[in-house]
């Protein structure tokens, strides 16, 4: 009887603490398991030792304080704003962040996003207190140690993609003294312009730059096309001239050619063809015309006449 | 049986308690000073798991990261009389925690510490420098000079300044205006210039295409006289050669045609009695 007294209070102690076992770790089963996602690793210390770096899956491990985890995305893209911050609808433009002195002591405005992944996660969990603020502050001071070597026409015209390539290098030499863990993938300079107190002058010199084109185009399209017409003219007026020479020596040549044969004509029978020549123009002229013939003594002596009344009615 | 399960029970305990107050863990990011009623006793710089008296001893932990402090900034003269206003931040971290808690005592007050140490160190530099450099030539070397000054001056509290950098230099709000006012006028000026370019160049073409027609159309006048002027010698020529094999005869041609158009039916005539014509007429 004493026995199975014993056994029984035994095992009853046994599945009691089973149950208190299973319990505690259905409770506290975060302090033995652990899950690392695809894009994702874990790093284990050991009594604070770095013991291993896992990566996906369901981990074990033991509990804080012999073990401690730490996780992070080392593919997850992480990005820094300058000059701006995103915010629910568009964005916030940050004056203090985003104006900038540039090398010819002009005022540039500019709005610069990092994106950058974690290289190194040791590194990036163990040598500094804020890494991602670490990003953000040395990039602010690579960009504007940049832009402040340059003259502001070519920060916002042509040497922008340098500026920014600049800025990258400058930014990862840095970021690499202080040992983050980080790799920069990509610097942009997403906007890039003259501050809003002077945008307006500038962009009056764009559009005088476009005025001068207009005018210096116009007065190429006037010349475009006075010359072609003026050499059209010309032509024309020389034609004309050679129109004229050709018709005026082809009547000379008529008139030449029709006297020649007339001469020739005449030449046959000399005074008959005059007198015929003589008559048949009196035959065409006289006829209609007012006449009076002078009847009279003596030669040529002309009477007293009536001018006005000869003269006619007309 | 109860009272042996009491005894294990409260064993247990005890030795949990006195387990907890002596083994402590020194991870990657921390480094821990053990005093014994205010003497240095034990340092740990490296991580592990490490035991201490209970109640005795003291455990003061540092950290052992790169701290980063970026303060207010500051209105800073340079060299010629002008203002920059920089805003500088400082990587440091603590490479001798006993000296650290033997001068700084906590991070707050090194922070503040530091950050004034620092902020000397670049007022002393920048105002023998002129500000159009310390813009654009020669910020590097201001940073390395700074850095290795700051960290020299920062060794003796345990302190070891990793960089000290500019995270910006503006000038001060009042100048800025000044600034933009001259940014204006240069535009302006840049503007005007592509204006009464345009119109300089525009009226240059514009006269070199009005002298163009005019040479050519000279020429071209000049050509047709030219040619009108041979049709007329041709044209003389052919005459003469034609007119001069008789000018007797040309003579006559000529005057008859000259009757035909010059008597019209305007003309009266008066025929004389011994004219040519009405010889017969009059017999």
């Amino acid at each position: 009887m004493a026995e199975d007294q014993k056994m029984s209070a035994a095992s009853k102690t046994l599945t009691g603490v089973i149950i208190v076992g299973v319990v505690l770790l259905l409770v506290f089963y975060k302090s033995f398991f652990f899950t690392v996602e695809s894009d994702q690793l874990g790093v284990v210390l050991r009594f604070g030792e770095y013991s291993r770096t896992v990566g996906q899956g369901l981990r074990l491990r033991m509990p804080p304080p012999f073990e401690n985890v730490f996780i992070a995305s080392v593919t997850k893209i992480r990005r820094v704003e300058v000059g701006y911050q995103t915010v629910r609808g568009g964005k916030r433009h940050i004056d203090k962040e985003a104006l900038m002195l540039t090398g010819d002591e002009n005022i540039v405005d500019i709005e610069m996003v990092v994106q950058y992944v974690i290289k190194d996660i040791k590194d990036y969990f163990f040598t500094n207190l804020d890494p991602d603020l670490t990003v953000k502050v040395a990039a602010e001071a690579s960009l504007r140690a940049i832009v402040g070597s340059n003259a502001i026409d070519d920060v916002l015209t042509d040497k922008r993609a340098a500026i920014q390539s600049d800025i990258q290098i400058e930014l990862q030499s840095i970021i690499d003294v202080y040992k983050l863990g980080v790799t920069i993938q990509q610097i942009q300079l997403q906007e890039v312009h003259p501050p809003k107190a002077v945008i307006e002058a500038f962009k009056d010199v764009q559009r005088a730059k476009e005025d001068k084109e207009t005018k210096v185009n116009s007065a190429m399209a006037y010349r475009n096309d006075l010359v072609p017409r003026s050499k059209g003219a010309a032509e024309q007026k020389i034609l004309e001239a050679e129109g004229y020479k050709a018709k005026r020596v082809a009547e000379a040549r008529g008139d030449a050619e029709r006297f020649i044969k007339l001469h020739d004509k005449y030449k046959t029978a000399k005074s008959i063809t005059k007198q015929r020549m003589y008559y048949e123009t009196m035959m065409k002229v006289l006829p209609g015309k007012k006449k009076y013939m002078l009847s009279g003594e003596g030669n040529g002596t002309l009477n007293l006449l009536n001018l006005d009344k000869i003269g006619g009615s007309k | 049986m109860k009272k042996v399960y009491i005894v294990l029970i409260v064993s247990a305990l005890v030795f949990l308690i006195v387990l907890l107050n002596t083994a402590f863990v020194v991870t990657e990011i921390e480094q821990v000073v053990i005093t014994r009623f205010g003497k240095i006793k034990k340092v740990y710089t490296e991580p592990g798991l490490n035991f201490m008296l209970p109640f005795v001893e003291t455990k003061h932990v540092y950290p052992k990261r790169i701290i980063m402090v970026d303060k207010a900034p500051n209105k800073i003269p340079t060299a010629d009389k002008k203002y920059l206003v920089v805003d500088n931040y400082s990587k440091w971290k603590i490479v001798d925690p006993v000296k650290f808690k033997n001068t700084m005592i906590t991070i707050p007050a090194a922070a503040q510490r530091l950050d004034d140490l620092i902020f000397s160190t670049i007022r002393e530099d920048l105002g023998t420098r002129n500000l159009s450099d310390i813009i654009a030539k020669t910020r590097d070397s201001i940073m390395h000079i700074v850095t290795l000054e700051s960290a020299q001056k920062a060794v003796e509290f345990g302190i070891e300044i990793v960089d000290v950098r500019i995270k910006r230099a503006d000038l001060p709000k009042e100048n800025e205006e000044a600034v933009f006012k001259r940014m204006r006028a240069e535009r302006r000026k840049e503007a005007n210039q592509y204006r009464s370019e345009g119109d300089e160049d525009s009226l240059k073409i514009i006269a070199h295409a009005d002298k163009e027609k005019a040479i050519i159309l000279a020429g071209a006048y000049e050509k047709a006289r030219i040619i009108e002027g041979e049709a007329d010698g041709e044209a003389t020529q052919i005459y003469a050669r034609a007119f001069t094999r008789d000018p007797d005869f040309y003579n006559f041609v000529k005057a008859m045609e000259a009757y035909e158009t010059i008597i019209d039916t305007s003309t009266v005539l008066v025929i004389p009695n011994d004219s040519k014509l009405m010889r017969h007429f009059y017999k």
